[in-house]
């Protein structure tokens, strides 16, 4: 193994975590999100020849994340219904029950209203307000122009809330 | 200042504007209670998801470093070379027989790398090279399932461009609704379809497989045949039905 496959290697495994949560933020669920990491991981050490040291490994981790979760959810809308978000799975991650009770109350919420969103959508939210990239990393990743990231993202947003309220409201009449 | 758009007020609240502009919306935003409003929707919103930031704070699943650490990288020529390299390293060779071999084995592996792109057209079902599995292509929209025989069904998974403007499907077959196998044709005429890829469940032991659908790794010659051959975005449902219906014609 040459220096710059080590280099390549230890990014790699730096990047995990930050990995790990965009694709829970997709899918909503802790198994098949570590699914996806591990296939978008196999796919860039496939391809590492392709990549150029020096370069963003992140940006490239995610949009090759970006292709296999798009690519995948096509070829599955016929096979199963909407993965349903995993709650439970989520609240996994809640380290203490304090925790895990305001966890519960938040990701129920999330949960529910993410998985009326559609993929391009939470692409962009995920890109954006849960990875903190730019509206033009954002673009490259999911190859549009920066102007259709900031109306989906808008678009996502407005939806999000809205989703969210009304549940709450909901709640609170109920 | 004009009327403030929604995108403006979001890109000021992610800190995407600079300069007057961002100064401009900022008093903007002092001033109108309803802009302020409309503003805390977007914050509130990036907000929210942070529930999904439970990953950084845990340990990494060890499969995953192992995967990282242990799958071999680069593509299936360059790991060949790296083999070869590896087997001769012991040996004391003269520079041209070296050579020679060395030249044979990145042939060799130049050819197996293409065989892997062929895909084992020796190893189609029989049914793929009749009419009716063509018809089934060139007719059903994906996700429909349709006997091929008497045997096996044929299911069209997605339709994508390939290279020099032709339209490609993946497809699934079963068999008493169990996976066989999955591949990629492409339209090559009226009714006429090639299939360039075929991957058998059976050839690819040890890979994961899920819902029928094989996961993109290392080792999934299909999933990287796609990618290497899409030309365009896989089409929508909808993309798909209109094509379908115009009978292949591009708009």
């Amino acid at each position: 193994m040459n220096e710059d496959e080590q280099a390549f290697r230890q990014q790699l495994v730096a990047l995990l975590p930050r990995l790990r949560r965009f694709a829970l933020s997709l899918t909503g669920d802790t198994a098949e999100a570590d699914d996806l990491v591990q296939a978008a991981c196999e796919r860039a050490l496939s391809r590492y020849h392709q990549w150029r040291p020096g370069s963003r490994l992140d940006r490239w981790l995610f949009a090759i994340i970006h292709h296999l979760f798009i690519d995948e959810r096509r070829t599955m809308r016929w096979k199963k219904p909407h993965l349903p978000l995993e709650e439970e799975s989520l609240l996994s991650h809640a380290k203490n029950t304090m925790k895990k009770l305001e966890a519960r109350m938040q990701l129920g919420e999330v949960a529910r209203a993410m998985r009326r969103m559609g993929e391009t959508e939470r692409m962009v939210l995920s890109l954006v307000c849960v990875e903190g990239m730019s509206y033009r990393d954002a673009a490259e990743i999911m190859e549009v122009p920066v102007g259709t990231v900031m109306s989906r993202l808008a678009r996502a947003r407005k939806k999000l809330h809205r989703l969210i309220s009304e549940k709450t409201n909901g709640a609170r009449q109920g | 200042m004009k009327e403030i758009s929604d995108e403006m007020i979001m890109a000021y609240v992610d800190g995407e504007l600079e300069g007057t502009l961002a100064e401009s919306v900022r008093r903007a935003l002092e001033q109108d209670t309803e802009l302020a409003r409309r503003a805390e929707i977007f914050s509130e919103s990036a907000a929210v998801l942070r529930v999904f930031d439970a990953p950084l704070d845990e340990e990494v699943p060890e499969q995953l470093l192992e995967t990282v650490r242990r799958v071999p990288a680069g593509s299936w020529f360059s790991r060949l070379s790296a083999r070869a390299g590896r087997l001769f390293s012991g040996l004391v060779l003269r520079p041209v027989p070296a050579l020679a071999a060395v030249l044979i084995l990145i042939l060799g592996g130049w050819f197996a790398y293409q065989g892997q792109h062929e895909s084992g057209v020796q190893r189609y079902p029989s049914f793929i090279a009749r009419q009716s599995f063509f018809h089934i292509l060139e007719t059903v929209p994906s996700g429909q399932e349709v006997s091929a025989d008497n045997r096996v069904t044929v299911m069209p998974v997605l339709t994508f461009a390939g290279e020099n403007g032709t339209f490609c499907r993946r497809f699934d077959v079963h068999r008493a609704g169990e996976l066989l196998g999955s591949g990629i044709g492409c339209r090559t005429g009226p009714e006429k379809w090639k299939v360039l890829a075929y991957q058998g469940k059976e050839q690819e032991e040890g890979s994961p497989v899920r819902q029928g659908y094989e996961l993109a790794g290392s080792e999934d010659s299909l999933d990287r045949f796609m990618e290497d051959h899409r030309q365009g975005p896989i089409l929508s449902i909808q993309e798909e039905q209109d094509l379908l219906q115009r009978r292949w014609k591009r708009m």
